[in-house]
């Protein structure tokens, strides 16, 4: 789908997981491969995406992440680059950094690299709604 | 190249001239990517980006890097103005303006990202396409006044002549001939300065965040005040001659 509009309104509003995919990996085989629930919660501990499964992006920089799991998380969020670079701020001081590889008015895939288990780049795919 | 010898810059001032655009040139590409996540001295990677975004259907984006583009040649378009119609009446002055327009944007977008960035996209794109004409403009003039030997802002050229230059250095007659040697020797240091300059942006950034930019314009001024010396000094010497033969 082709977007012409800025990143940061496309990013706002409620997205949704609906995959957690390994993009590229070291090993061979496992590229392509759905990662496990509890690969993600190894891979995501310490993240604020760990065990987050709907995400509300606001207009004024702010973002919170919940599940039924634990309490919502409260982070800053900022754009950088062309708007390929989403950058989250813990109020701890901690960033974490997620590479845009498509955003439109309905789908969002993020990728981040882990060194946990297998080296390779996870891939977050969201829906906006609900 | 613009017939006065007064403006083709010899060894010795391509060797310093290099050395200080190089070593700025490095900075504001390193904190460039550290602040903003996006290069802004060199435009090789954004034309691929470009056809990358474009083949995506991401308008916004593509239209966003096209206006990088368009700025970094903006930047050389216009320090080559300067140069071309100053050449022979006022080539000193023409390096002066070209050189305090490059370190006010330097300074501007060092005081504004210290003191009032917040951060939004729109932001950072606009501080990039400053610089990015700031760096058009270093390139634009340092290739203008050394006849096209040295770019200093990106080092995808300079690693081309050197890769040249060193396989005609496997020959004699090319390791005896002084104007291929001093060209290499250029080169390298352009290119130690490059990395020079962004290894301590790194280090730099740490503590001083965006003021190194305010860093890298005072380096770039430095070269201004050498050429607002020297112009003193040719305009002293040209009254002194005409009085002489009067």
């Amino acid at each position: 789908m082709v977007s012409a509009e800025s990143p940061e309104k496309l990013l706002v509003g409620n997205w949704k997981e609906t995959d957690w995919i390994y993009e590229k990996v070291e090993r061979s085989g496992e590229a392509g491969t759905s990662v496990s629930e509890s690969l993600k919660q190894e891979i995501t501990s310490g993240m604020v995406i760990h065990q987050a499964e709907n995400w509300k992006f606001y207009t004024d920089g702010t973002a919170i992440f919940q599940s039924s799991a634990k309490e919502p998380t409260l982070v800053n969020w900022t754009l950088k680059g062309r708007g390929h670079i989403l950058i989250l701020h813990h109020e701890d001081g901690r960033e974490e950094h997620y590479h845009i590889r498509q955003l439109n008015s309905s789908d969002m895939e993020l990728h981040f690299e882990s060194d946990l288990q297998v080296k390779g780049i996870v891939k977050i795919v969201l829906k906006k709604g609900g | 190249m613009w017939g006065n010898e007064q403006i083709t810059a010899g060894t010795e001032e391509q060797l310093k001239l290099g050395l200080i655009t190089g070593f700025s040139a490095g900075m504001v590409n390193v904190v460039s990517v550290i602040a903003f996540f996006s290069f802004t001295s060199n435009i090789t990677g954004h034309y691929a980006i470009l056809a990358e975004e474009i083949s995506k259907g991401n308008w916004y984006q593509a239209a966003v890097v096209l206006v990088w583009i368009g700025a970094f040649f903006g930047g050389n378009f216009c320090s080559s103005m300067f140069l071309t119609h100053m050449a022979r009446t006022h080539s000193y002055l023409a390096h002066i303006i070209i050189l305090i327009t490059e370190m006010l944007i330097l300074v501007a977008v060092g005081i504004y990202g210290h003191f009032f960035y917040s951060e939004t996209l729109s932001e950072t794109e606009v501080l990039a396409t400053l610089l990015l004409f700031a760096m058009g403009l270093q390139n634009g003039f340092t290739a203008g006044i050394s006849n096209f030997s040295i770019k200093t802002t990106h080092l995808t050229g300079l690693t081309t002549d050197l890769g040249v230059l060193l396989a005609m250095f496997t020959r004699r007659e090319h390791r005896e001939n002084e104007e291929l040697r001093n060209k290499a020797m250029i080169l390298l240091i352009v290119g130690a300065a490059y990395i020079s300059g962004g290894i301590s942006a790194g280090l730099l950034y740490t503590k001083w965040q965006f003021l190194v930019f305010v860093f890298a314009g005072i380096l770039i001024c430095s070269r201004a005040v050498y050429y607002a010396l020297r112009l003193r000094v040719w305009r002293a010497v040209s009254r002194r001659r005409a009085v002489d033969l009067c």
